[in-house]
Order: structure tokens, then C-alpha cells, then sequence
């Protein structure tokens, strides 16, 4: 068995430290600022022009910050999830596959506290993944095709407990190879989702690679 | 502007969907025969074989041979006929999909200097039996 490693593993933590920046960045600007425009309308007696200097600030900068929060909170999804279920190990019988090639995926992941997991889904996806120019801005759109698709139903796990699965995937006879171009991209990816009553999703994606030949 | 009639056709595989399909790895035959309506000088008259990305994604391409057929004066009303024996490569594959799409093709070229370029093209399937 060959054993995989998650891809986009840095992105997470990209998107937190985006997300601290962003809000560092939006506070250090908008408190001076807000600070100035309070400094001058205190000279004034009137309270009613004092709050309305201090709204447009508080609100122009608000909606900054608010961007910068839901940064932080997407980054931090994956390290709460990470508090209740330990990194999974995933093996494969083959990790350079070829059209129409089976081949087993093992998985096993240790929960670390008791928990109610409502689903757990493993995929085997097709994913075209395409870059293009719009005005001044580069757009990636991506589109996975669902292969094949594998349930655990709802279940509790007590801490320490080590889920356990094993299944039996294809890449479809005829099924494209991995292909990578300029702005083009097919990526075949095992997809692991561990939904987790009252906590974030736990989701991960190993990259494997289809060989342009058949089997 | 000059123009020309340009026929290419494609034999070694199969007939699938009114398209060949050739193996990867296989042999494509070709055969082309350019008339040029005009007299035309030109830089060159090329016949590529090579694969090229539609869709969403900006435009991504890969030449697998190229083959120079004639250049200086073309005459016109007196065809040039040329025939082709290529190894296809095996890879990528012909693809149709969301946003991507990978299409192979013969493409042939009148490279005319100071003016827009003559072409045509014959698409074909580039993917193994199922």
C-alpha cells in the first residue's frame, strides 16, 4: 500500500493568516482615523454630530473588518475540526493508475474526544479546474465529476475509537488521464468529508495520478 | 486577399461519430491538396498536427509535428499534393468535459508575409478503444 498525502494542506492555513492580515491591516487604518474625526468633534458640543462624524469610519472600515473575519473563520474551520479527529492515514494499493485500473483505498482515522458524526463521505472525483483573464482579474472555476461515492451512515465514536475503511474504487475503462496545461488541469482526487454534529466539517483531498495508458 | 482551397483527409482509424479516432501511440495517414485560386508567394505552406484546449480556461496548445510542404510561389489553379505518415504521440488524450475540452487536429498553413495567414483544419480523436 502506497501511502497519500493530503494536497492543499498550506492553503488552509493560508487562508487564516489572509484573513489576520487583512483584519491587522483594516484596524491599523480605521482606528487613527476614527480616533481623528472623534478628536475633532469632541471640540464640538453637539453629541449628535459627534456620533454621526464617527459612523461613516465605523462603518466603512466595519465592513473591512468584517472581510477579514470571515477570513479568520473559514481559516479556522479545519484547525477546530482537527481538535476533534486526528489527521487520517490514507493508502492506496496503486497510486499511478491507468484507465480503467481498480485499485483499494484504506482508510483510518482516530478520534481524539467523543463524537457524533452525522456522515462520512469518500469520493473519487474528476476535477477540471480552468484559468481564464477576466478584465484585470485571473478566474479559476472548478468542476468536479462524482465517480464514485461511498457513505458511512451516523454513528457515535468514543474518544480514542479508530474508524476504519476499506473500498474497492475504479477509474472508469476510458476514463481521461491526468492532464496538466497552461490554465487547463484534470486532477483525479480522493475526496474525504467527516461531518461532525455541532463542529466544522472535517475535508480532505488526496491527489492520484491516471496515466494516459488502458488497462 | 488570396484565397486557396485546401482538402486534408485522415485514414488509419476508425469512423466514430462522423470523426476518426486513432490509437494513441497509432499511425495517422494524411493526404492534403492546396489550390490556390491566385498566384500567391508565400512563406511557407505547413501541415501541423497538434492538440489544443477549448472552453473556459485560456487557451492551452501542443504541436506534435510539423511538416513543411512548399514555400516561395504558389501558381495559381495548380494543386499541391502531399501525403503524411505520423506516429501520434499517446498523450493527452481527446477530451470533452465542463469547462475543459481537448481537441486534436491537422491544421494546414499559408504562412503569406504582410497578410493574414490561409488555414484549415481537419479535427480528429486521439483516445484509446473503450
Amino acid at each position: 500500500m502506497q501511502k497519500l498525502s493530503s494536497s492543499g494542506g498550506c492553503g488552509k492555513y493560508a487562508i487564516l493568516l489572509f484573513g489576520l492580515l487583512w483584519t491587522g491591516i483594516s484596524c491599523v487604518t480605521m482606528l487613527p482615523i476614527a480616533g481623528g474625526m472623534l478628536a475633532a468633534s469632541s471640540s464640538s458640543d453637539d453629541p449628535a454630530s459627534m456620533l454621526m462624524s464617527l459612523a461613516f469610519p465605523l462603518a466603512f472600515g466595519g465592513c473591512f473588518v468584517a472581510v477579514g473575519l470571515a477570513f479568520i473563520i473559514g481559516g479556522l474551520r479545519p484547525i477546530i475540526a482537527g481538535a476533534r479527529v486526528s489527521k487520517p492515514e490514507v493508502a492506496v494499493s496503486n497510486s499511478t493508475l491507468r484507465s480503467g485500473e481498480e485499485f483499494t483505498l484504506d482508510y483510518q482515522q482516530m478520534f481524539k474526544a467523543g463524537t457524533d458524526v452525522e456522515r462520512i463521505t469518500i469520493q473519487l472525483i474528476l476535477r477540471e479546474s480552468a484559468t481564464y483573464r477576466r478584465g484585470t482579474d485571473t478566474v479559476t472555476v472548478t468542476h468536479d465529476h462524482i465517480v464514485q461515492s461511498f457513505e458511512t451512515p451516523a454513528r457515535h465514536f468514543e474518544g480514542g475509537e479508530t474508524f476504519n475503511d476499506r473500498r474497492r474504487m475504479i477509474i472508469p475503462r476510458g476514463a481521461m488521464h491526468t492532464f496538466e496545461a497552461y490554465r487547463n488541469k484534470l486532477a483525479w482526487l480522493v475526496k474525504v468529508k467527516v461531518e461532525i454534529k455541532g463542529w466544522p466539517d472535517f475535508d480532505e483531498e488526496y491527489s492520484i495520478r491516471v496515466l494516459p495508458e488502458m488497462v | 486577399m488570396a484565397t486557396a482551397d485546401i482538402q486534408i483527409s485522415v485514414s488509419g482509424g476508425d469512423s466514430v461519430g462522423g470523426m476518426m479516432r486513432f490509437d494513441p501511440g497509432g499511425t495517422l495517414q494524411g493526404a492534403v491538396q492546396v489550390t490556390p485560386r491566385d498566384n500567391i508567394n508565400c512563406k511557407a505552406v505547413t501541415v501541423r498536427l497538434g492538440w489544443h484546449t477549448e472552453g473556459r480556461g485560456d487557451r492551452a496548445s501542443g504541436n506534435a509535428v510539423e511538416i513543411p510542404i512548399a514555400q516561395g510561389n504558389l501558381s495559381a489553379n495548380t494543386p499541391i499534393y502531399h501525403q503524411f505518415s505520423v506516429i501520434l504521440p499517446r498523450e493527452p488524450w481527446s477530451y470533452a468535459g465542463h469547462y475543459i475540452n481537448i481537441i486534436w487536429e491537422v491544421k494546414v498553413t499559408i504562412d503569406i508575409p504582410l497578410a493574414p495567414d490561409i488555414n484549415a483544419a481537419q479535427l480528429f480523436v486521439l483516445a484509446p478503444r473503450r
